[in-house]
This record gives structure tokens, sequence and C-alpha cells, in this order.
């Protein structure tokens, strides 16, 4: 009964702590599609007047932007404009699909986390010379080439324009994500502006931040030289959006703390719910030992060795159910982690589930205390008895 | 060898002292074998406890073999029990779980004898009263007598000054009583210093003195 409990609250420890890291790991490996400080900036429309100007002027960004950003702001490590036709039509031979068409700087391929399967990325002289150069993600090279065809030195058919394929890339990231990644073709924006007729448009804006420096901090830069070029009123949310990738982190992170947190809290009442029942438990079987207390007493045993006998035995309950506890958790959290994998079931926010060693050993060393504090008053209590009143005759 | 000088002990009871003795003194010889009776709440029991060493006392003094035994800790009181005393009770009090030769080797673990040694003594005692073939069994295997007599085993294995018998018939038929009561006498032979407390004639009478205690205070100590 004790022992249940005990092996229970370990159990709960081990198995929720497990689960707890799991959910990071797959909430951290969503992180992965970018470089870990990375912030997006687009615009919409402007909510308050300003400056003698109506309030919903679309704000778009432009090539004066990007470069004033590029060049006057500290802490940019890497910027790159992303100027998207999202969802457009090409063609190849009698092969067609829908995908992403995405104008980028040379740059992009250092943030986003992508792997070059064939042939080179969008260089700087692709930009300079607006050339009408692209790279396709995975699937939109299986979609549109049988598997042994060659695909470098290709033209794709985009809105009748037609661009040289120069390379083939993966993602590196998870689920949704890197089907959203392998479902682009990758171009200069230079050329899109060009071809499509964007003229000094720019899109949205993806930064790296460099080491040292706050997202928040840049964010508050970047927005203050937006809105002087847009003329955007200072308190205007609404024109320029950002999110960060360190802001989110940090959110997760806190989510995480609080988490673990409330799973140590569980555990630990859990376990602290079985020290109490391991006392109340071994103090009833003090009470029916009383007379065998007291005959070890009238033949010579010191309080000393009493208390030695009490606590031996609750520590010994404990550490027995404690590790049997230990061993089904680190077993079943080990297991659950092989079913999902062989299940193929690829869940985003749930990834390798593990145990720590040190949990698993602070866990025990919890357990060896806790028998020992259980252990402690009904001991303290035997070594009281009298061996008069035990041995009175019933 | 046992000694008590003017021994006195009381409780208190609320508002009262109860004084349980009032007065004892006894000499009790080396080799001697002794009963001790007297109708309940006479002080019989009381005495008892002080004898073993289980109880303390107000005033006087109680040596054994001129160790004089007052106000002693929880360890020293251990210590002497262990060292000078023997102890048989009415109900046995044998450890249900342990065997008969692990129950007879008890007094011998609290000497720190190492447990290959003390089971063999503990099978030498057994041997002495006559339950050689028994050690393994459990108290819940043997019967009554038996069980007395696996507990006078467990008395003599540290070789006491003095074993002391509180009522140690009182819970088996007449034939067996004969028995355990031939077996004390049989150990008095050979040396051993015997007290029993009874309220059993019958068995008092066995003994080489008869000391009656009424009313807190011996009122006969005769042969």
């Amino acid at each position: 009964m004790i022992a249940i409990l005990v092996s229970w609250g370990i159990f709960m420890l081990v198995f929720l702590l497990g689960a707890g890291k799991g959910l990071q790991n797959g909430v951290e490996r969503q992180f992965q599609g970018f470089a870990k400080n990375t912030m997006w900036i687009w615009t919409w429309k402007t909510a308050m007047a300003y400056n003698g100007l109506p309030p919903g002027r679309v704000i778009n960004l432009d090539l004066d932007d990007y470069q004033q950003i590029k060049t006057k702001l500290k802490g940019i490590e890497e910027i790159t404009p992303r100027l998207g036709l999202w969802g457009t039509l090409v063609n190849r031979k009698e092969k067609n699909g829908s995908y992403n068409v995405l104008g980028i700087d040379a740059s992009y391929f250092k943030i986003a986390q992508l792997e070059l399967l064939q042939g080179r990325y969008i260089n700087e002289s692709d930009v300079k010379e607006k050339k009408k150069t692209i790279v396709i993600g995975k699937i939109v090279a299986e979609n549109l080439f049988k598997p042994d065809e060659e695909i470098l030195g290709q033209y794709l058919n985009i809105k009748g324009v037609y661009f040289k394929i120069v390379g083939v890339f993966a993602s590196k990231s998870f689920g949704e994500e890197a089907k959203d990644d392998e479902e682009a073709i990758f171009l200069s924006y230079s050329a899109v502006q060009q071809s499509f007729n964007f003229g000094n448009r720019i899109g949205n804006l993806i930064v790296s931040i460099a080491d040292g420096y706050d997202s928040e901090d840049i964010k508050i830069e970047i927005k203050k030289v937006l809105n002087a070029n847009h003329r955007i009123h200072p308190d205007d949310d609404m024109a320029i959006g950002a999110w960060s990738s360190q802001a989110q982190f940090k959110i997760f992170n806190g989510l995480f703390m609080g988490i673990n947190g409330f799973i140590i809290f569980v555990a630990l009442g859990t376990i602290f719910a079985g020290m109490i029942a391991i006392s109340v438990i071994m103090m009833i079987t003090v009470k029916e030992r009383t007379r065998e207390i007291g005959v070890r007493k009238a033949l010579g045993a010191t309080p000393s060795s009493i208390v030695l006998l009490i606590m031996q035995e609750a520590l010994f309950i404990n550490i027995i159910s404690g590790i049997f506890g230990l061993i089904a958790g680190v077993f079943l959290i080990d297991k659950l982690g092989q079913v999902l994998e062989t299940m193929g079931f690829e869940n985003e926010y749930f990834y390798n589930p593990e145990v720590d060693l040190s949990v698993a050993v602070a866990a025990l060393f919890a357990l060896i205390l806790s028998g020992l504090l259980a252990g402690l008053f009904p001991a303290i209590n035997a070594a009281k008895i009298k061996p008069i009143e035990a041995l009175r005759a019933d | 060898m046992i000694s008590l000088r003017n021994l006195k002990k009381s409780y208190i009871n609320g508002a009262n002292a109860v004084h349980v003795l009032k007065g004892i003194d006894l000499e009790i010889a080396k080799g001697e074998m002794v009963s001790i009776i007297g109708p309940s709440g006479s002080g019989k029991s009381t005495l008892l406890n002080v004898l073993g060493i289980l109880d303390n006392y107000d005033e006087g003094e109680y040596y054994i073999d001129d160790v004089l035994i007052k106000d002693l800790s929880a360890n020293q009181g251990a210590y002497y029990r262990n060292q000078f005393l023997g102890f048989v009770f009415q109900s046995f009090n044998l450890l249900p779980f342990k065997n008969a030769m692990e129950n007879v080797a008890l007094p011998l673990y609290y000497r720190k004898i190492k447990r290959k040694e003390r089971n063999e003594i503990a099978k030498h005692y057994l041997e002495q009263v006559g339950l050689a073939d028994r050690w393994h069994h459990l108290p819940s295997e043997l019967s009554g007598g038996q069980n007395q007599r696996v507990a006078i085993a467990r008395a003599m294995a540290n070789k006491p000054k003095l074993i002391l018998a509180d009522e140690p018939t009182g819970a088996l038929d007449s034939k067996t009583s004969e028995e355990i009561v031939s077996l004390f006498k049989k150990l008095n032979q050979e040396g051993i210093t015997i007290v029993v407390v009874t309220h059993d004639m019958h068995v008092a009478e066995q003994a080489n003195r008869i000391i009656r205690i009424n009313d807190g205070i011996i009122d006969h100590a005769g042969y």
C-alpha cells in the first residue's frame, strides 16, 4: 500500500518530467526553421492620421527602407527583402503546379535553415544583374521532374516569363514548415521587381540579429526609420508589424519553466503524501510491534538500536518501491518515444521524450531522504516504548 | 548476590502518591531458587520490574554483584539487562517471525556476537532444554510448553547472573507446568540463580525459599 504510493510518486515525477522534456524538444525543434534570433517585418495600413495625412494609407516597404536599415542600423547581421508571389501557377512542359515564388537577397540563405541538394543558391551577382535564375524546393522538383531527369539548367515558366534553374534545396525544418519551404521557388528580389512590375517595392524584411543585441531594441530602431520614411505616427501600431523569434522563444521558455515547475510540484506533492502515509503506517506498525520492541529492550536493545531498526525498515520500503517507480517511469518514457517513432507519429509539438540522468538521481535522492524522514517519527516513538508496558501480560 | 535495601517506590496518581513498595529488604544468594508470592496489588509485579531493571525506584539501594543499579540511563539499563539478567514471561514473548534458534540468539545479537557464533550458542542452549531438533521451528509451530522452553533457553543464552520468571506457568496446563518447573529446578541445580514470581502455590513450593509480599512489604521470607 505505502509501497504503491511511493512508487506512484516517483513514477509520476519521472514520467511527467520526461513528457515535459518531450514537449520542450518538440517546440524547440519548431524554431529550427530559422536561425534562433530572427525578425520579420511587414506593413499594412496606417491607423492614425499624421502630419495632415489621413488614416488608412497602405504602406509598402521599398528599396530605400532596405538600404537604410542595412547600412545605418547596428546589430543587424543579415537582412533580406522577401517579395512574394504567393500561390503562383508554374509551368514546365506539360506539367504544372502552384507554388510560392519568393524574391530574396543572397543573404536569405544565411538566415533560413536550408540544405542545398544540387547546384547553387541565388548569389550577389544574380541580384545585381537581375538574372532570371531560380532555385527550387525539393517538392517542386519532385512534382515537375521525373526522378532521373536532369534539373539544373532547365527552365520554368512563371507567369509567362522563363527562369533558369540553378539549384535545388531541402528544408531542415519539420512538419508543415518543411513542406512550406520545399514548395517554394527562390529568385533575386531585383528580378521579381523587374519581371512582375513591383517597381521599388520589396514586400517584407527578414532580419537576423547579431549576438549581444536585443531583438526588442532593434525592432524599435527599425520602426523609427520606417515611421520617418513613410510619415507614420510614432504610436501607430498597425502600419508596421514585427515578429521576433527571440521574443517568442522567451515566452515558450517561460511556459516551460511554468510546466516544469508544475510537474515538480505535483510529483513532490505525491511524494510528500507518500511520506506521510509511510509515517502513519509505520506508526501503526510500531504500535502493533510494541510487544516485540519491549522484548528486544528487555533483552538489551538500546533506544538507538530500536530507532535504527524502524528507520531501516522505512528506508527499505521506500527504496524498493521507489526504484520500482523509477524503472517503470524511465521504461515507459523510453517505450513511448519508441512507439511514437515506429508509428510514424509526427506531432509538431511533441518529440523525443527523455529523462535526464540528473533527474533520475535527484528522484532517487528525494526517495532516500523521504524514507529517512518518514521513518524518523515512528522510530523515535518506538524508542520511547517502555518494556514494562510492552510486556504486561494481556 | 542480589541485595535490596529499604527499597521504596510510589506512583503519582492524580493528587495522591500511591506507595507501592514501602521499604523492601531482601538478600538472594548465588545459586538460590526463590519464589515470590503475594496477592494482586501487593507490589509483586513492581518488585519484579525493579529487579528486572525495567523500572526505577525512589529510595533505597539495589545491588547485583555489588553493582549499584540506580538512576540508570536508557543505554546503561539496556547494557545491564543484557549482561546480568534473563527473562521468562507468562506469554513467552518470542518473536513470531523468527525461528527457535534465532529467538534464543537475540540477546547475543545485542552483545554484537557474530551470527554464526550466536547460532551455535543458541543451538547449545536449545539442546539443554531438550529442543535440539526443533531449532528451525517458528513459535507458531511449537506447543506452549515448547515455546516456554525456547524462552528459557533464550534467558540462559547470555549466561545471566539471575533469571527472572514472571508467572512462567500461567499459560500452561498442569502437566506442562510440572515439566517447566522441573526444568527450572534442574537449571538451578546446575548453579543458576532463579527468581520466580507466581501465585500458584504448587510452583512456589518447589523453590528453596518462598518470599511473601503483602501491601508493599515482605511479611514472610521463610524457607
